[in-house]
């Protein structure tokens, strides 16, 4: 087997090492005041997709219409995480993430099994809301878990 | 609205090697954000701004970030791995074996949820180390630090172009699992060009 090397610094291990620059401190300071702006925005994004995520396993899919749904669930599912998790919204991001596990396996096993799916887009409305306690927010996610492991494939 | 765990963001989950004393420069560095989701694109954007990054290239697709490769040097990539169509994983595999001056520039690639069906092509595809979300401000700098300080050659085969994917100097980043637990990737093995020392 042939193998090539290539063995050469990077341009950034360069740069980052010159004179001048910022303290990681100054620079989390600076990022969090760049990025505060943006925090509405994304829990409108969130709000959004959870109501569309509710609105879509409201509607059962036709038996030729299943991947596709699924398709859109998962996608949904990554756009809540995707866009909480910068804002430090760890509940709901874990939240979203089993529902992302859970629509692959059902994708991947090509079987809808919808009242899982109802639950987990239930929890994350809960979660949302944020008037639950820690602890209740806990168990809301440790049922998610528990939820996402008997729906286990059998070939996982 | 859900209570943040991590109000101001300076100590985010996942990244706990980060000092707040340490120095770093990123003026001078040329980053590529590639992301379909026009919010966390313009949000991570937004945040290399705070870290002193000025020349930022906003890519929505990996089509889009392609044409720029060619022609613009970059310092470093950070790439969404889920994309429609071509997606992240796809973009580094073709940089890696693009031939253009930009073939082995860092890459920092960001998944959610990764589907079984992608995990092969994820180990694969050559990126420099894959962050997994939820993306705080500070996760991002502390992968970003991990990256500048990589020195692991860049190795080309008929079936992988990417970094050696051994941890052998400089380790995964602090709180990261390393990939395989075995002694070489822990640094006890040495082997070097001329042959293989325990230690």
């Amino acid at each position: 087997m042939s193998v090539n090397w290539v063995m050469r610094r990077s341009r950034l291990s360069k740069l980052i090492n010159q004179p001048g620059g910022v303290t990681v401190g100054k620079a989390l300071a600076e990022a969090a005041l760049h990025t505060e702006e943006f925090r509405a925005e994304a829990m409108t994004v969130v709000a959004a997709a959870l109501d569309e995520l509710d609105g879509v396993v409201g509607a059962p899919p036709s038996p030729d219409e299943v991947p596709a749904w699924l398709e859109r669930v998962y996608f949904l599912a990554t756009r809540i995480s995707d866009t909480a998790g910068p804002f430090g919204y760890e509940d709901l991001c874990a939240a979203a993430f089993s529902l992302c596990e859970l629509a692959d396996r059902q994708r991947r096993g090509r079987a809808l099994d919808l009242p899982p799916l109802k639950v987990h887009a239930a929890a994350l409305r809960l979660l949302l809301a944020g008037d639950q306690p820690p602890a209740a927010r806990k168990a809301v996610l440790a049922g998610l878990a528990q939820v996402v492991e008997r729906t286990r494939n059998p070939v996982d | 609205m859900a209570d943040m765990i991590d109000p101001d963001g300076r100590k985010g989950a996942g990244a706990p090697g980060l000092n707040p004393n340490t120095v770093f420069n990123l003026s001078k560095a040329t980053v590529m954000v590639v992301d379909d989701e026009p919010f966390s694109l313009r949000l991570t954007a937004q945040t290399l701004l705070g870290f002193g990054v000025v020349t930022r290239h906003q890519c929505a697709s990996a089509d889009e970030a392609s044409a720029l490769l060619k022609t613009h040097p970059v310092d470093l990539l950070i790439v969404d791995a889920e994309m429609p169509d071509k997606d992240g994983y796809d973009l580094v595999s073709w940089l890696r074996r693009s031939g253009f001056d930009n073939a082995w520039a860092p890459v920092l690639m960001i998944s959610g949820h990764t589907p079984v069906s992608k995990v092969a092509k994820a180990r694969d595809c050559g990126a420099n180390f894959i962050v997994a979300r939820p993306l705080t401000a500070a996760l991002l700098l502390d992968r970003i630090l991990w990256v500048a300080r990589d020195i692991r050659g860049m190795l080309e085969t008929k079936s992988y172009a990417g970094p050696d994917r051994r941890f052998r100097e400089l380790g995964p980043p602090e709180g990261v699992a390393e990939r395989r637990g075995d002694p070489m990737s822990r640094g006890k093995i040495n082997l070097s060009a001329e042959g293989g020392s325990a230690a």
